[in-house]
C-alpha cells in the first residue's frame, strides 16, 4: 500500500544553551493541523518522547547471526589442518614449517598494508549507515491536535508494538494557534539525539509548524515528497491493535517499580529455549504475580492488589518489548495493564501526570503465520448500516472526541449501534479508542481511506478459515501435555465433504506440525503456510479457551 | 446472395457483379463437401457456401460473360471491366510449381485469367479448370508476347472507353499491360482523347500505361504552344524517358515555364529526386523578378506546409528547403515571422529545417527585431539533429549584444537536458559573460538559485557547476554570504561543492558562530577545514560567545571533534569556561565529548559554579553524567531541603535505572540515608523515594533502601517508617520453622 506525503521542509530541533525550538513538519496535503506552545514540563516530555522513539525503531524480529567471518576463517584453518596432516606425513617437516612463517609473515604484512583501507572502507559504511538512517523508519509518526490534549502515535517496524503519548494541555504554557485534526510528521533519527538535550533550565518551545499551509500554493518546489509503500501486513498489525484497545480486557494498575522488576528479571536473564511468556496470575483480592517462562521466575506485585472479579491465568508473549517502558518508571505514578486473553493484545498505560503513554504489544513480537490468527480483531462486531455509521462519526468529529454515552444521547441512536458503529470506524483506522480517559477520539489514520476489505484477511485462505468457524462446520478437540505443547484435532465440513486437520502447538503457541486430508496440504505441505481447515481449527480452539 | 448475384447478371450491374466475383474469389468456402452431412445435422454451423457451392458461382460468372462474348452482346466490355476492376496487386501470389506444373502470380482468379487470357501463347486452363497453368515449355513470369491474349478482342475494340476506363482506375499490372496493348489497335480513338485524358496515363504507376502516354504526348506536342500541364504531366510520370524528354521541352520553353508559378512550384516539390534536380537547375540559372520571386516562394511555402508525415515527404521538404536556399535567397525575406513559427512547428524535418534557416538568416540582419526566445527553445528542442544543429549556429552567429539581450535563453541552455545543446551553450556563455559583466552576473546568479531549486535534469547539476566553477568563477565571488550558507545546506551535492569553494572567499566576521560551528558538521571536508580556520582566526569572538561556539564539538564528523577538543583544551583558559559552558559541552550524547566534559569540568571547576553545575547535569539522560553528578552531591547539595527537593526527580532517576549505574546507586543511597538522618523535612523526602525504591526485587538495593529508612527512623523518631516489621519466624535445628 502506497502512503505519499508532502513536508515543507524537514522537522528540526534548534539546541541553543538557553533555549531549544522544537519544529514538526506536517502533511500539507492533509487538513491544517498544527499547534504551538512553549514546555512547562521539559523533562517528562523529554522521557517520553524518547520512550515514543523505542517503539519506532523497535525490532526484535528474528536475526540471524552473520557468520561469514567464521566461515572463511574456518575455511583457511582447514587448508592449514590439511598442511599439517600432510607435514607429518612427509619428511620435509621444516622446510615446510619455514615456509608457513614465511606465508604467515607476507599474510601478516599484507594485512598490515590493507588495514588502511579496510579501516576507512568500515568507517565509510558507517557513515553511510547513518546517513540513511532515515530509511528505516516505515512509517513516519502521526499527530493528533485534539480540544483536550495533542498526542503522537506510531507503530513498531516490526509490525507488533503500538505507542501512543497523549500530552493534555497542562504540559504546555503559552499556547498559540492551534487547529485540530490529524497529520503525519515528518521524523528523522537525527532528531533522537536533539530531543536528549531538552532540559528544565531552557525555554522549550513546541510547535507543529503551520507555515506549510500558507505558501503551499506560491512556491512547490520547496516541499519535501515522501512515498512510503508500507507492507499490508504492517497496516494490517497497526489496525488490528488499534481495534483490540476496544475490546473488553481485564484491567488492573502496577506500581512502578513491578515494571522496574520485570524489566530487571528480563535484563538479566535470557533465555536460550522457549517458551518465552510471561504467565500473569490474578487471583481477587491478592496481589498480581507473574512468572517467566521457562525459568519459573516469579515475581509478585506486593503494592499491586487485583480487583478483578475472578481468579484467572492469562499467558502473554513478546515480553522484551516491555523495555519501550524502561525510561518511564522513574516518571510514572502507575501503570495500567489491559489483557485481552492468551495470545491477544495487551495494553500497558502509563500515568505520566498530565500525559500518558500507551503500550500496545500484540500476541506475539513475529508476525508470521507460525503464531499468528489474530485476524478476528478485524472482524466486524455488529451490523451497521452506512447511514448510521456516517452519522455516529460526523457527531464524533464535531467534538473530536466523545464517550458512546454522549454519542447515544446527540444521535439518538441505539447504544448497541453506537458501539457497532464505532468500533466499525476503529477497524477503519479512522477513531480510536482512548484507554487512559475511556472516550473514542477521531483520528483519520491516512488521508485516504484504507481499503478495509482488501486488509482484513492475509490471504484468501484466512477468509476461508473465517467462514467455514462462523457456519460452525468446526469442531475441535485438545490434547495438552507436560511439556506444553497442545495437540489440536477435529473436522471442518466444507459443503459435503469433512476434512480431517490435525494441529501440534508448541508452548510459545506456535504450530511445528500439522497435517491436513485436503489437496492444498497435500500438494504444497507447509511451505505456503497453514491450509485453511488448520487455521479453522486454531481460530475454532482459540474462541473456546476464551 | 443469391438474389443480387443473379439480379446484377440481368440487369447487366457490373460493378456488383464484379464486387461479388471478387468476393467469389477470395472468399474460402465454409466446409468442404465430404463432411457436409455431418455439419448439417449439427444445429449453428454454417451449412451454406460450400466448396461445390464455391466452385459453381465462379464458373458461373465466367458464364455469364462467355455466353455475352459469343453473343456479341456489347455489355460484354461492362461487364468484364467490372470483374476486372476489384483486382489489386495485392492479390497476387508466389509462382509456384508442383511437378512440371507452373503457376504463374495471377492463376487462381477464373474470370480474369479467362478475359485476360483465352487466347493466350502463355496460359491455359488447368484440367481441373479452377485455375490456369502455364503452357508446357513456358515459366511463370516470362513476359507478355506481343499478340493479343484476351477473349474476344473485337468487342474491346467497339467499345475501347472500357480500356480507358481500365487504364485510368484499374491497379493491376496484367490489367494494364492488356488494355495498354489492347488501346493501340484503334489509333483514331487514341487520337480523340484530350490532354488531361493523357497526363493521366503519364501519372499512372505502371510503366506500360506510362509509355503510351509519352507516346502520345508526343504526338501532341507543339513546340510553339506548348501545353505547360501536358509536360508537367511528363515531368512527373513514373516512367523514366518521359521524365527525361520532359525536362528537355520545359528547357526549351523556360521562358513560357518560369512566368507559371504553380508548375514550377510543382516541380520543386515534385515526386521524383531527378524532377526536383531539375527544378533546382533551372531556377539556378535564371533570376527572378522581385514579384514573382516572392510569389513563387509564397506557392513553395504554402505547399511544404501542406505535406504529409511520409519520409518521401520529408525528403521532398529537405529538396525544396535547398532549392529555396540556393536559387531564390533574395526573396526568401519575404516571409512573415507567423509562417517562420508555423514552419518550425510542422513535424517533418525538412521543413523545420526551412524555419530555423529563415531565422538565421532574419538574425544576420542586425536591423530584425530580435528572436522571442521561445522560438529558439522551439528549434533547438526539435527532434531533428539537424534543425538543433541550425538552431545551435544560429545563436553562435548572434552578435554578443543581441546575446547579451538573452540571458534567459542561455540559463535554461545551459539546464537544458540535452547534453549537446548544454556543451555547445557553454562557450557561447563563456563569451557573453566576458563581454558583458552585467548580463554574465545574471546568469551566474540564475545558475546558483538553479542549482538550489534541485530540480534539474540529470547530468545538468553537475554542468552547471562546471560552468560557475570554471567560466563564471569571477561573477560568482561576490554572492552575499546568505546565498552561500544556503548553498552549503542546500540537499545537492554540486550546490554543496560550489557552497565550499566559495566560502575560502567569505569573510568570517559575516557568519555567526553558531553557523561557524554548524559548518563543522558538513559533509565536504573543505567546508569543515574552512570552519576550523574560521575558529583559529577568530579566537577573540569565540570567545566572547563560548556557549554557541562549544557546539563544535557536537560535530557529527571525528576530525572536526578532534579539532575542536584541541582548539578548547589548547587555546582557551579557564577564564573561557564558565559553568554554562561546562553544561553545554556535559549536554552532548556523544561519550567522547562526555568524557572531554568531565576533563574540562576537573580541571576548570570553580567551587562558585558548583550548585549551578550540579543541578543542570543531574537533568542529563545518561548514565555516565549521571554518575559523574554524584561527585557534587555531597559537597553542594548536603544540607540544603531545598537544594534536595530539586534533586528528587534525579535521585528517583538514578535509583530507577534497570540493572546499571550501581556506583551511582550507591553513591545516592548513601547521601539520601546520610542527609535525611538531618532534619525531619529532608527525612519525609527522603523516605518518600525509599519507599518507592523498596519495591525492588535487587536484594542489594532492596536491603539498602529498607536499611536507610530504619537509620533514618532512628535518626528521626518523629517521621513514620512505611514499613511494617513482620516477626520473624522461629526455626528450629535444621530450619525448619517451629510452631509457637
Amino acid at each position: 500500500m502506497e502512503f505519499q506525503y508532502s513536508y515543507k521542509g524537514s522537522s528540526g530541533i534548534d539546541n541553543g544553551p538557553y533555549r531549544t525550538a522544537m519544529s514538526f513538519s506536517p502533511d500539507v496535503t492533509r487538513e491544517p493541523t498544527f499547534f504551538t506552545g512553549e514546555l512547562r514540563k521539559p523533562i517528562a516530555f523529554r522521557e517520553a518522547m524518547s520512550a515514543l522513539h523505542d517503539v519506532v525503531v523497535s525490532d526484535l524480529r528474528f536475526k540471524p547471526k552473520d557468520k561469514t567471518a567464521y566461515k572463511e576463517w574456518a575455511a583457511k584453518q582447514e587448508v592449514i589442518d590439511w598442511d599439517e596432516i600432510a607435514r607429518q606425513r612427509s619428511g620435509n617437516a621444516n622446510q615446510l614449517k619455514d615456509l608457513q612463517a614465511q606465508l604467515t609473515a607476507m599474510q601478516q604484512r599484507a594485512a598490515q598494508r590493507m588495514q588502511p583501507f579496510y579501516r576507512a572502507r568500515q568507517k565509510y559504511f558507517d557513515w553511510l549507515y547513518q546517513k540513511d538512517r532515515d530509511a528505516w523508519f516505515v512509517l513516519d509518526p502521526v499527530i493528533t491536535v485534539h480540544p483536550d490534549e495533542v498526542f503522537f502515535e506510531c507503530f513498531s517496524q516490526d509490525e507488533s508494538s503500538y505507542g501512543r503519548l497523549g500530552a493534555s494541555y497542562e504540559v504546555f504554557q503559552n499556547i498559540g494557534e492551534l487547529s485540530c485534526g490529524t497529520t503525519n510528521i515528518d521524523y528523522s533519527a537525527a532528531l533522537y539525539d536533539e530531543f536528549q538535550k531538552i532540559r528544565s533550565y531552557k525555554v522549550t518551545k513546541f510547535g507543529v509548524d503551520p507555515s506549510g499551509f500558507e505558501v503551499k500554493t506560491t512556491n512547490e518546489e520547496d516541499f519535501k515528497e515522501v512515498k512510503i509503500d508500507l507492507p499490508d501486513s504492517w497496516v494490517r498489525g497497526f489496525l488490528q491493535v488499534n481495534s483490540a484497545m476496544a475490546l473488553p480486557a481485564r484491567a488492573f494498575d502496577l506500581h512502578p517499580m513491578d515494571v522496574h522488576n520485570f524489566c530487571f528479571v528480563l535484563r538479566r536473564h535470557r533465555e536460550k529455549l522457549g517458551p518465552r511468556s510471561m504467565r500473569w496470575h490474578l487471583t481477587p483480592g491478592q496481589p498480581v504475580r507473574v512468572t517467566f517462562d521457562p525459568w519459573g521466575t516469579e515475581i509478585i506485585c506486593r503494592r499491586s492488589i487485583y480487583t478483578g472479579p475472578d481468579a484467572t491465568e492469562i499467558r502473554v508473549w513478546g515480553r522484551r518489548r516491555l523495555h519501550i517502558l524502561e525510561r518511564l518508571i522513574p516518571l510514572a505514578k502507575r501503570f495500567t495493564v489491559h489483557l485481552l486473553g492468551q495470545g491477544m493484545p495487551s495494553f500497558w498505560v502509563a500515568d505520566l501526570g498530565d500525559m500518558t503513554f500507551t503500550l500496545g504489544l500484540s500476541g506475539w513480537t513475529a508476525n508470521d503465520w507460525s503464531a499468528s490468527g489474530n485476524f478476528d480483531l478485524l472482524a466486524p462486531r455488529k451490523d451497521v448500516d452506512d447511514a448510521t455509521k456516517l452519522k455516529v462519526f460526523q457527531a464524533l468529529k464535531k467534538d473530536w472526541l466523545s464517550t458512546p454515552d454522549a454519542l447515544v444521547q446527540k444521535t439518538g441512536i441505539p447504544r448497541a449501534q453506537v458501539l457497532g458503529a464505532l468500533s466499525a470506524w476503529t477497524q477503519a483506522g479512522r477513531a480510536i479508542y482512548d484507554l487512559a480517559k475511556g472516550v473514542y477520539r477521531a483520528r483519520e489514520l491516512s488521508r485516504e481511506p484504507l481499503p478495509l476489505d482488501a486488509l482484513r484477511f492475509a490471504n484468501e485462505r484466512e477468509s476461508s478459515a473465517m467462514r467455514f468457524v462462523e457456519a460452525r462446520g468446526v469442531t475441535v478437540r485438545a490434547n495438552g501435555t507436560q511439556d506444553g505443547t497442545i495437540t489440536l484435532m477435529g473436522n471442518v465440513k466444507e459443503g459435503r465433504n469433512e476434512l480431517h486437520p490435525s494441529l501440534i502447538l508448541d508452548s510459545d503457541g506456535r504450530i511445528v506440525r500439522a497435517e491436513c486430508s485436503c489437496n492444498f496440504f497435500q500438494q504444497n505441505q507447509l511451505r505456503k503456510g497453514p491450509c485453511e481447515h488448520m487455521l479453522a481449527l486454531r481460530m475454532q480452539h482459540q474462541r473456546q479457551v476464551h | 446472395m443469391r438474389h443480387i448475384f443473379k439480379g446484377a447478371e440481368y440487369k447487366r450491374d457490373a460493378r456488383v457483379l464484379g464486387l461479388l466475383a471478387y468476393r467469389f474469389e477470395k472468399t474460402r468456402a465454409n466446409f468442404s463437401h465430404k463432411n457436409y452431412s455431418y455439419r448439417a445435422r449439427h444445429a449453428g454451423t454454417p451449412t451454406a457456401y460450400g466448396e461445390s457451392t464455391r466452385r459453381y458461382l465462379r464458373h458461373r460468372v465466367w458464364r455469364t460473360l462467355r455466353r455475352a462474348g459469343l453473343s456479341a452482346d456489347p455489355d460484354y466490355v461492362k461487364l468484364a471491366v467490372g470483374v476486372l476492376l476489384p483486382f489489386t496487386e495485392a492479390d497476387a501470389q508466389e509462382p509456384r510449381s508442383s511437378g512440371r506444373t507452373a503457376y504463374d502470380r495471377w492463376a487462381p482468379y477464373i474470370a480474369l485469367n479467362h478475359i485476360l487470357y483465352e487466347n493466350s501463347p502463355r496460359y491455359e486452363p488447368s484440367p481441373s479448370r479452377t485455375t490456369f497453368r502455364v503452357k508446357r515449355g513456358g515459366r511463370p513470369g516470362i513476359p507478355a508476347p506481343a499478340v493479343r491474349e484476351e477473349a474476344f478482342p473485337k468487342l474491346w475494340e467497339a467499345r475501347p472507353e472500357g480500356l480507358v476506363h481500365l487504364l485510368a482506375e484499374s491497379e493491376c499490372l496484367p490489367v494494364h499491360e492488356f488494355a495498354a496493348k489492347a488501346i493501340r489497335a484503334v489509333p483514331t480513338f487514341l487520337d480523340q482523347l484530350d490532354v488531361d485524358d493523357v497526363v493521366m496515363l503519364l501519372g499512372r504507376p505502371y510503366e506500360v500505361t506510362a509509355r503510351l502516354g509519352l507516346e502520345l504526348a508526343e504526338r501532341r506536342y507543339d513546340r510553339s504552344a506548348p501545353d505547360l500541364t501536358l509536360l508537367l504531366g511528363m515531368a512527373r510520370s513514373i516512367y523514366q524517358p518521359a521524365r527525361t524528354k520532359a525536362f528537355l521541352w520545359l528547357d526549351e520553353q523556360r521562358t513560357r515555364v518560369l512566368a507559371d508559378g504553380a508548375v514550377v512550384a510543382e516541380l520543386v516539390l515534385a515526386k521524383h529526386a531527378d524532377t526536383r534536380d531539375f527544378a533546382r537547375r533551372l531556377l539556378r540559372s535564371t533570376a527572378l523578378a522581385p514579384e514573382a520571386g516572392s510569389l513563387l516562394v509564397a506557392r513553395i511555402v504554402a505547399a511544404m506546409l501542406r505535406l504529409g508525415h511520409t519520409p518521401e515527404d520529408d525528403l521532398r521538404a529537405r529538396d525544396a528547403t535547398q532549392t529555396l536556399v540556393a536559387t531564390l535567397a533574395p526573396h526568401l525575406a519575404t516571409i512573415g515571422a507567423a509562417v517562420v513559427k508555423d514552419l518550425l512547428a510542422h513535424p517533418l524535418a525538412g521543413v523545420q529545417e526551412l524555419g530555423a534557416e529563415l531565422l538565421l538568416r532574419s538574425a544576420a540582419d542586425s536591423r530584425a527585431p530580435a528572436i522571442p526566445d521561445e522560438v529558439m527553445v522551439q528549434i533547438l528542442h526539435s527532434e531533428h539533429e539537424n534543425v538543433r544543429a541550425v538552431g545551435l549556429r544560429l545563436l553562435a552567429e548572434l552578435p554578443d549584444a543581441t546575446l547579451a539581450r538573452m540571458e534567459l535563453l542561455l540559463v535554461r541552455l545551459s539546464t537544458d537536458k540535452n547534453a549537446d545543446l548544454r556543451n555547445a551553450s557553454r562557450p557561447i556563455v563563456r563569451r557573453v559573460a566576458a563581454a558583458h559583466p552585467i548580463a554574465g552576473e545574471t546568469i551566474a546568479r540564475a545558475l546558483v538559485e538553479a542549482l538550489l531549486r534541485r530540480k534539474l535534469p540529470e547530468e545538468a547539476p553537475s554542468h552547471v557547476l562546471r560552468m560557475l566553477k570554471e567560466d563564471l568563477f569571477d561573477h560568482v565571488v561576490g554572492l552575499p554570504t546568505e546565498d552561500v550558507w544556503r548553498l552549503l545546506q542546500s540537499g545537492s551535492a554540486h550546490a554543496q561543492e560550489l557552497g565550499g569553494l566559495l566560502l575560502q572567499r567569505v569573510d568570517p566576521a559575516s557568519l555567526q558562530v553558531d553557523q561557524i560551528a554548524k559548518l563543522a558538521s558538513h559533509d565536504i571536508l573543505s567546508v569543515r577545514q574552512a570552519a576550523w580556520a574560521f575558529y583559529d582566526k577568530s579566537e577573540a569572538r569565540i570567545r566572547g560567545s563560548m556557549a554557541e561556539a562549544a557546539r563544535i564539538l557536537d560535530a557529527t564528523w571525528e576530525d572536526s571533534r578532534t579539532f575542536a577538543f584541541g582548539f578548547f583544551r589548547d587555546r582557551l583558559g579557564a577564564d573561557a569556561f564558565d559553568a554554562d559552558v561546562l553544561v553545554t559541552i556535559l549536554d552532548s550524547v556523544r561519550e567522547d565529548v562526555q568524557a572531554f566534559g568531565r576533563e574540562l569540568a576537573q580541571k576548570y571547576f570553580k567551587d562558585e559554579d558548583g550548585p549551578v553545575l550540579m543541578t543542570k547535569l543531574s537533568e542529563h539522560p545518561s548514565v555516565a553524567v549521571q554518575r559523574f553528578t554524584t561527585n557534587y552531591l555531597t559537597r553542594f547539595a548536603a544540607s540544603d531541603p531545598a537544594r534536595l527537593t530539586l534533586m528528587l526527580p534525579y535521585f528517583t532517576s538514578v535509583l530507577s535505572r534497570v540493572n546499571q549505574g550501581r556506583v551511582a546507586k550507591q553513591r545516592v543511597l548513601a547521601f539520601l540515608e546520610e542527609e535525611g538522618s538531618k532534619n525531619e523535612e529532608a527525612a519525609r523526602l527522603v523516605l518518600g523515594i525509599l519507599h518507592r525504591i523498596s519495591a525492588t526485587v535487587a536484594i542489594e538495593y532492596r536491603g539498602a533502601s529498607i536499611a536507610a529508612m530504619v537509620a533514618i527512623h532512628h535518626a528521626q523518631p518523629g517521621v513514620m517508617l512505611p514499613l511494617r516489621i513482620k516477626e520473624p519466624q522461629l526455626r528450629g535445628k535444621n530450619g525448619i520453622p517451629v510452631l509457637v
